[in-house]
Order: C-alpha cells, then sequence, then structure tokens
C-alpha cells in the first residue's frame, strides 16, 4: 500500500473526486476535495482515500467510553457533577463538566471535592453523562467529610478516616461496583424468569 | 493638510499606489492558549490566542445546534499615541462583532454545539489597518488550535487618498485620505467575510479597489499559510 503526504493549511486543494474519495477531515466543494485542518494530507493510493492528519484539538471534547478523571463540583438532584481535568490521561483545558445521574448510583459513592475517575456513557449534544460502574473506576483521593484528614480504604463500600475514626461510604477505585447488571433481571428475558420462576415453585412446594 | 502622494507616485512613507507594508506572521507562540498567532503588519503588531471548544459559560447563551463564537478585539493602553482607557470603547466592540462575523463563516460551528469558542485579539501597537491584520491573525489562530475550517480567512485594506485607489493605509492615510476600505476572504472560496467603506468611491473607482484589495489578499494569503507550515512542521518535530 503506498500512501503519500504533504502539509496542507484550512481550506487548500487536496484533490478532485474523479481520482479521490475525501475521508476524514476533508471536505468536498464543486468537485474539489479541500482540508478542514491544519495537518498532513494522506493519500492512499491503493484505495483512492484522501484524508487529513490534524495534530488535533488541544481542547478535546470526550466521546462516549472515554475515561476522565476530574473533581466533584456539586452535588445536585440529578446526581453529581464532575468538573473534567483529563481525557483518556490528556489534560485538557476546556473548562467541561459532566455529571453522573442519581439512577445509576446507590448511596453516598462519592462527596464534594472528590478526585474521581468516570467513564462516559452517553454524549448528548455534548451534554456528558458519567459512570463508575467497574472496578477500575471511582474516588481516587478523598478526605474525611468531619475533620479534613487522611482516611483509610475499607472495601466493598466504606472509607475510614486516621484521625477521628469516622466511617464514611465511597466507592473508591479498586472497590467493585456496589450493583452492576447481573442484580437486574431484564424483562424482555421470559426464558431466564421463567426458569427462575419454576425452580422458586418447585422449592416452595418440594 | 500633508500631501500624501508625491509627484513620484510614492507615499509619505515611501511606498508605491499598490505596494504593502512588511508583514511578519508567527504561529503557536503561546504556550497556554490552545492557539495563537502575532503578526507584525508595518508597525502593527497584534497577537491573537484562542480557546475552544470549551463549555459556553453563562450555560444560557450555549446554541443546541452550533458552538457559539465569541471574539474580543481590545488595544492595549500603550498602543496608541496617547494612552488610550483599557476598558472597552465603542470602536473596539464593534470591531470585535465585525471580526467575529468575519471569521464565523470559515469556522465548522455545527460540529460543536452547546460549547464556545474564544478569540482574543491584543493590539499591542496600532498603525491603521488592525482589524485586517487582526482578522488575519485570528484566522491562523483559530488553524492552530486544530479547529475545523472551510478555508482561511485573511484581509487587507485598500482606500483612496488624493483621488488614487491605493493599498493597505497606514494610519496617516486612513485619518486624511477620503475612503478607507477593508476587505476579508477566504480566497480559495471566493467568498467575501468583511466589506466596509467610510467614504463614497464611484462604480469604477469601487471595481478598482475591491480588484486590488482581492489580488493583495491572496499575497497576505501566502505569507499566513508559510507561517502555519512552519508551526506545523515545528510542533511536529517536537512531538
Amino acid at each position: 500500500m503506498s500512501v503519500d503526504s504533504k502539509p496542507v493549511v484550512p481550506g487548500e486543494k487536496v484533490g478532485v473526486i474523479e481520482e479521490f474519495s475525501p475521508s476524514g477531515l476533508t471536505y468536498e466543494k464543486d468537485g474539489e476535495i479541500r482540508s478542514l485542518v491544519l495537518g498532513e494530507a494522506m493519500y492512499d493510493k491503493a484505495n483512492r482515500i484522501i484524508s487529513v492528519k490534524s495534530v488535533g484539538l488541544k481542547s478535546k471534547i470526550p466521546k462516549v467510553g472515554d475515561i476522565i478523571e476530574g473533581v466533584v463540583e456539586a452535588i445536585t438532584y440529578s446526581g453529581p457533577v464532575v468538573r473534567i481535568y483529563s481525557v483518556n490521561g490528556r489534560e485538557v483545558s476546556n473548562d467541561l463538566s459532566g455529571s453522573m445521574r442519581t439512577r445509576d448510583i446507590i448511596g453516598n459513592p462519592v462527596r464534594l471535592g472528590d478526585v474521581v475517575r468516570c467513564v462516559v456513557t452517553e454524549n448528548i449534544n455534548n451534554t456528558l453523562w458519567l459512570a463508575m460502574n467497574s472496578q477500575e473506576l471511582g474516588v481516587l483521593h478523598t478526605l474525611c467529610t468531619i475533620c479534613g484528614a487522611n482516611v483509610t480504604p475499607l472495601p466493598p463500600d466504606k472509607v475510614k478516616c486516621t484521625k477521628c475514626g469516622f466511617v464514611d461510604s465511597r466507592k473508591m477505585v479498586g472497590f467493585k461496583p456496589f450493583f452492576s447488571k447481573k442484580h437486574f433481571i431484564n424483562k424482555l428475558d421470559h426464558e431466564e424468569r421463567n426458569r427462575r420462576f419454576k425452580f422458586n415453585s418447585a422449592r416452595k412446594y418440594r | 493638510m500633508t500631501e500624501l502622494i508625491d509627484k513620484n507616485n510614492l507615499r509619505v512613507d515611501g511606498r508605491k499606489l499598490d505596494e504593502l507594508r512588511p508583514i511578519k506572521m508567527q504561529v503557536g507562540i503561546l504556550k497556554n492558549a490552545d492557539g495563537s498567532a502575532y503578526i507584525e503588519w508595518g508597525k502593527n503588531k497584534i497577537i491573537a490566542g484562542v480557546y475552544g471548544p470549551k463549555e459556553c459559560h453563562p450555560k444560557h447563551m450555549a446554541l443546541p445546534d452550533r458552538a457559539l463564537l465569541k471574539c474580543r478585539y481590545h488595544m492595549a493602553p500603550f498602543s496608541v499615541d496617547e494612552r488610550k482607557s483599557p476598558q472597552p470603547s465603542r470602536r473596539e466592540i464593534e470591531l470585535s462583532k465585525i471580526i467575529r462575523e468575519a471569521l464565523s463563516p470559515a469556522i465548522l460551528l455545527e460540529e460543536f454545539p452547546r460549547t464556545a469558542i474564544e478569540i482574543y485579539i491584543e493590539v499591542l501597537q496600532s498603525d491603521g489597518g488592525s482589524r485586517v491584520a487582526s482578522i488575519t491573525a485570528a484566522s491562523a489562530a483559530l488553524a492552530d488550535a486544530g479547529i475545523p475550517m472551510k478555508d482561511l480567512v485573511v484581509g487587507c485594506a485598500v482606500g483612496k487618498i488624493d483621488g488614487k485607489i491605493v493599498a493597505d493605509l497606514s494610519d496617516i492615510e486612513d485619518k486624511e485620505g477620503e475612503v478607507d476600505l477593508p476587505v476579508a476572504c477566504m480566497p480559495n472560496l471566493n467568498s467575501v467575510t468583511l466589506l466596509q467603506s467610510d467614504g463614497p468611491l464611484s462604480k469604477e473607482e469601487f471595481k478598482k479597489a475591491f480588484k486590488l484589495a482581492l489580488d493583495k489578499c491572496r499575497y497576505v494569503y501566502d505569507i499566513q499559510r508559510k507561517a502555519l507550515l512552519e508551526g506545523y512542521l515545528a510542533k511536529t518535530k517536537e512531538a
């Protein structure tokens, strides 16, 4: 496969539609393919495709599945609000925030000021929804809510203050999620439901 | 009144009628901004910084279908002969608006709904034609920030002094001349994004001035493109 490249600026003509198909970060106007960004135009001569490779936005908006780190900025009725400081380990400066839905959490997994690691579950028109539903996600750093001293984790869902001994609930990184899919019965899964019903009935009338 | 054009058809600073002042451009000069550019256009010294796309504040200003483009053109107190108050003047607010409107057709704002893209332009030294220099620098800063754009935007002012059409008016020519006609365009798409005029021109004069402006925009575009590619190569070398 032969791929040639050349640096281009936005709006620069990179090819014509008779020769190539426009792909990533290019657009077509009046039969001409132009670049959308400052970057390197890549000519895939085997597949006849042109794309532009950019250095990328410094201010990156997270996609679904991205891991973000941030600080809990507020706890509202609809859930905790997290101010995002890094996306996939890369620092961002674009002042974005995301929310965790109350329906996705049980108890008080986070408190105000906690440093958390979450996954982006939904991006609805750049409104980000977050979750901490796996073992590697959760609170990275927290302090005692009573005296502000350091805490030690008490698995599965608690932390204990090293100074005053106050025990509080948290979903720390490394803790298993408080609940997962297996705790719910899929309403559409009739077979499983019937099987369970039969099993329970049999046990009842044994 | 000062004589702006002498008998040899040379202007007060010794330029020919269609000659631009020397232009120097550099991109990626600020570490903390997402994109930045610096331009020296004659005695004009302008710096532009871009942030975004970022969360829109105040949130009620966010647009559901596209990004909000915010622009601030500001002149430093030491940028003019007499100290200028640092608070935004009527002229600065107006120029912020026209620069925003000159740049917005080029940016793919629909790609980033509910966010904001912020452009900050600081004029460190002013000498006429600072709006077109600001547009040129801001457009380069946007490209440096990696924001998708249909084309770069470049500007150049033309005007009429002593009854003759000239390119790139300096401060004295702007003040004492008859007409100033700033033009900004997207040279690859043949689209004009800014056209202003502060005096009367006949149909023929306008045609001649407009053609000259577009020619000079093309010249400025080459300088802007060269600066962007140099900045890009330096960035890739670092990475």
